[in-house]
């Protein structure tokens, strides 16, 4: 219905502008019943062919301005077919339709024939972006330049320029374009976030924190950069601050699906199960297919002892992605805990071949290793994940566990113990409390004691990645 | 000692179904004395068997028959058809969404069991989707509508008999014929499903309606099946009403349901069964066709619970513990899942399928020991190329989730070399390439695979997610726009949809 009441309002348009046109050429009076939306264009032509003046070509701007927000591109497509002359704006309209309908190349031809006609800054920068949208950085980063010869306080470009150099990784250039943007305008919050990115990538954390911050005093409503910053937060361990963050921006857009992921994230580690599993429910709405969701829906179900829920969740993400590392380490985590040693077994050697230099997950072989009763290779597993990362506690201490239980000599196993204790408080005092599980110094006196104890182990129970990092799907048969 | 009387050792293998060796003896029985009745008929009606078919299970709809009009509505209401199972097709939430059990090349959900009308794109979505489908060597619906396999009947009739057909049809006195109860009805089985002349089996069913002034159920679905065959289907589905009427008959419901699926009536061909199971509601076949079109709509709960009751009532069941097996499998339960395998394998279902099922299913329940041993079993059954390369595309799946990125690299190729239309090895091998960063290699198995196989979304997002990753928005969009269109709501298609929307619509 709605659709049908369009068209009239859009035929009411084509006989005014009919009448229009009868008006300023005073031709002869056709008549023309507006039976179908073509008819009147056909007008057009007739009456605009006498004259080929800039008033008449145009004329009809508005016109194909309108059909173009309303998203007629087929009828633009057929009204700029029709024409026997073909005005700058047109071409101009029918690139950006071409461009609609993903069609760049074409799109960058009309946006090119428009430069050529008249080099105006829109022009220019359009052609632009058609290069930079089909991968040629290089050619849109001179045409950037060009642009910028005809001014020089605009922001898009200036900021197009940075994400070209982004891509192209010449980080530098990229940060320079990015700060000029800023400079002219601090209310766009993309900048923010691309330049925020860049500082990632270069590792310097305090200062994306810093511009994230800046970024969000400016613009209090960006959802995007609330997430990033709590993000930021987030891996420098400062949970209240993340909550903080993830919480206004789900005050803003209470769908956003990194926020709620990323805030699920901080109540699982304040162990709050039930309350992230009510919230992975909403994301599960909206992606029924999101591995990382399922992944933390099983740990979910892991902590709360619900072992075969878990596995099961688990088991989905990994049907989901095979190629993804942590599932597969938490898979191993809880037929550990289920005393499916074998099992486990092979969910750590999937994942040692995904990422050969992940220690943990080595640490966590070794662990399976010795309850399977293989007692040397338990023990290699355990040096070379030492040797990828010297400094952890949980390795120390398992390897410990192990000296004790083969009857390793006292003073080697207080050598490892020394180690475990020199590591464990560097980490106590870098991190907060959350991180590290505190029976691990019971176990470690008790060893120290000497009394002689069963295999025990220690696991910590590790939660996934989030953001929005999709894997690739795959075909399962 | 004396031969036995050929006549009676004729009936005798008859009812052994020997035909071939009664054939032989009426044949020279008749010889002696053309005029012979009795075995004038007993041959006519061993021809007969040996052709005989299950008329309820029709063949594959053909491609001609996507022209026609019969389907009730064009545009018809959603959950009323089979064309748009549901109002929001590959529905994550309540059907199985694509992304967890693979579809077939209409756009379902695979099914626990191979059948008439599973592989085709039964039903499809339209007739330009169906000619686009790609033609591979297993693939798809035959472009010739039903005849393929009636005049491959036809033929077969003629090879039975080398010296020229038994009856001449067109000499036939039909009328007088129709008079005789006692041969008109083996003549008309004859005709039908030997002869495979529809025209002269018509006529003599209306001459034998006349002479029982459509009094008689038999006659008048024999007279609704010639018509069903010669697509005249609200025709047919008149006479099988008015049979109904006076005698209900098991065959009769589900000849019935059979048509009203023809004029995409799945909710009445429903209705009809269960008036059927009224009257015989201890009868397999009538809930096990309830089952099927539950599964053609999408509503696998349904669908289930139709074949739980089915195995109530027949324990021995293939099909329905073929399909619950399915179900189970693809709902992550391997473990109930194998239970019924083992079932199908103990009652003598000792097929290369089965083997690899079980395989898989061990697999994904970690019983990692007996995985090698069911998947040499299944290639030691396997008897043709195409489940050669079904069983080493899963040797390659399993060795995917070990994440053994070689051996899953080799099996894959093996499967290809087994079945060079594979198109989901070629997926797979493309995201094992794309996994090691040969990114174009990897597009190319991809591309190839959207050629082979435009029912799935896979390969399309696959090849869109990684031009996307390399800034080739172009085709990142379009293959992203065609995953769409196979499965709306891909969640992660639609995110990157969206993202490259934004960038196009900026000024």
């Amino acid at each position: 219905m709605e659709k049908r009441k369009d068209r009239l309002g859009i035929k009411q348009l084509v006989t005014a502008a009919a009448d229009l046109s009868h008006l300023a050429i005073a031709t002869t009076s056709s008549k023309f019943s507006s039976s179908s939306s073509f008819y009147p264009s056909a007008v057009f032509i007739a009456s605009s062919n006498p004259l080929n003046e800039v008033c008449t070509l145009d004329k009809y701007n508005w016109f194909l301005h309108r059909m173009y927000t309303r998203g007629e591109y087929d009828r633009i497509q057929q009204f700029i077919h029709i024409q026997s002359h073909k005005s700058t704006y047109m071409t101009y309209v029918q690139a950006l339709v071409h461009r609609q309908k993903g069609l760049i190349v074409e799109a960058l031809d009309c946006f090119q024939r428009c430069a050529i006609e008249s080099p105006s800054l829109i022009n220019i920068k359009q052609v632009a972006k058609s290069l930079a949208l089909l991968r040629r950085y290089r050619l849109a980063i001179d045409a950037y330049k060009e642009a910028l010869t005809l001014t020089t306080n605009d922001w898009e470009i200036l900021h197009n320029l940075g994400l070209c150099y982004t891509h192209l990784n010449e980080l530098k250039q990229a940060k320079e374009y990015f700060l000029q943007a800023l400079q002219v305008t601090e209310i766009q919050d993309a900048s923010f976030l691309a330049l925020g990115k860049v500082y990632l990538l270069e590792g310097e954390r305090t200062e994306a924190e810093a511009l994230y911050e800046q970024g969000v005093r400016r613009n209090p409503e960006s959802v995007e950069l609330y997430t990033q910053l709590g993000l930021v937060a987030f891996e420098k361990a400062n949970y209240t601050k993340a909550f903080e963050c993830f919480g206004t921006a789900l005050t803003f857009s209470p769908t956003h699906t990194p926020a709620i992921m990323a805030a699920c994230q901080v109540i699982q580690k304040h162990g709050d199960a039930d309350v992230a599993l009510s919230k992975y429910r909403i994301i599960y709405r909206r992606k029924p297919e999101c591995v990382q969701v399922w992944n933390n829906i099983g740990m979910c179900f892991f902590s709360k002892k619900k072992f075969v829920a878990a596995v099961s969740c688990l088991k989905r993400a990994n049907y989901l992605a095979p190629f993804e590392l942590y599932v597969l380490y938490n898979l191993a985590l809880v037929h550990l805990y289920l005393q499916q040693n074998a099992s486990a077994a092979i969910f750590l050697e999937s994942a040692i071949r995904i990422n050969k230099r992940h220690a943990p997950s080595y640490t966590l072989l070794g662990i399976t290793l010795s309850k399977l009763n293989d007692f040397n290779n338990a023990l290699k597993s355990f040096n070379y994940s030492l040797k990828i990362d010297p400094t952890d506690p949980i390795a120390l201490l398992n390897l410990a566990i192990l000296e004790a239980n083969t009857g390793v000599s006292q003073s080697k196993i207080d050598k490892t113990l020394k180690q475990f204790h020199q590591y464990y408080s560097q980490r106590a005092t870098s991190m907060s409390q959350y991180e590290l599980d505190t029976s691990m110094l019971d176990i470690a006196a008790q060893l120290e004691s000497q009394s002689q104890i069963s295999i025990q182990n220690n696991d910590e129970s590790l939660t996934s990645t989030f953001t929005s990092r999709e894997p690739l799907d795959n075909m399962i048969q | 000692m004396r031969d036995i009387d050929p006549l009676f050792q004729a009936m005798s293998y008859y009812r052994r179904r020997k035909f071939e060796q009664c054939v032989e003896i009426t044949s020279t029985l008749l010889e002696k004395n053309p005029n012979d009745q009795v075995a004038w008929l007993l041959k006519m009606r061993a021809l007969t068997e040996q052709l005989y078919v299950d008329e309820t299970e029709v063949a594959d709809d053909g491609l001609a028959d996507m022209l026609d009009d019969n389907a009730f509505h064009q545009t018809p209401m959603p959950g009323t058809s089979m064309r748009q199972p549901t109002a929001n097709t590959n529905a994550g939430m309540s059907g199985p969404s694509p992304a967890m059990r693979p579809t077939t090349m209409a756009g379902r959900p695979i099914t626990g069991m191979l059948r008439l009308n599973t592989q085709s794109t039964q039903g499809g979505k339209s007739m330009e989707n169906a000619l686009k489908t790609a033609r591979t060597a297993a693939t798809a619906r035959p472009v010739t509508t039903a005849t393929g396999r009636f005049v491959r009947l036809g033929t077969a009739s003629m090879l039975s008999t080398p010296d020229g057909p038994f009856l001449q049809v067109g000499r036939l006195n039909l009328p007088k014929y129709a008079q005789n109860q006692a041969i008109s009805r083996s003549l008309f089985e004859h005709l039908f499903y030997h002869a495979n002349d529809v025209r002269a089996a018509l006529q003599l069913a209306t001459h034998a309606n006349e002479v029982y002034q459509n009094k008689d159920w038999w006659w008048l679905a024999q007279l609704g099946k010639c018509y069903h065959r010669l697509d005249m289907i609200r025709d047919s589905e008149k006479q099988y009403v008015i049979s109904l009427e006076i005698q209900p008959m098991v065959d009769t419901y589900l000849y019935l349901s059979r048509i009203y699926l023809r004029l995409d009536q799945p909710l009445l061909s429903i209705t009809k069964l269960q008036e059927g199971l009224e009257k015989f509601p201890f009868e397999p076949c009538l809930i096990q066709a309830i089952a099927r079109i539950h599964e053609g709509l999408n509503d696998m709960t349904q669908s289930i619970e139709y074949y739980r009751q089915v195995l109530k009532l027949d324990n021995t069941n293939i099909e329905a513990i073929a399909c619950i097996a399915a179900n189970h499998f693809y709902n992550e339960q391997p473990e109930i899942s194998l239970k019924f395998y083992r079932r199908l394998l103990q009652m003598g279902v000792a097929t290369s399928a089965i083997f690899t099922n079980i395989a898989l299913c061990c697999f994904h329940a970690q019983q990692y020991d007996m995985i090698v041993a069911c998947f040499l079993k299944a290639l030691g059954c396997a008897t043709s190329d195409d489940e050669r390369a079904e069983i080493w595309y899963n040797i390659g799946e399993m060795a995917l989730y070990t994440t053994d990125i070689n051996l899953a690299i080799q099996c894959f190729r093996l499967a290809l070399v087994h079945n060079n239309d594979h198109a989901e090895a070629y997926n797979n091998l493309g995201l094992v390439e794309l996994q090691r960063d040969n990114n174009e290699i990897g597009q190319i198995y991809l591309q190839t695979a959207q050629s082979l196989a435009p029912h799935m979304f896979e390969p399309y997002y696959n090849y869109g997610k990684s031009m996307y990753e390399q800034g080739d928005l172009q085709s990142s969009f379009r293959a992203i726009k065609s995953s769409l269109d196979i499965y709306k709501n891909h969640a992660d298609s639609k995110h990157i949809y969206e993202e490259l929307r934004k960038m196009f619509s900026e000024l």
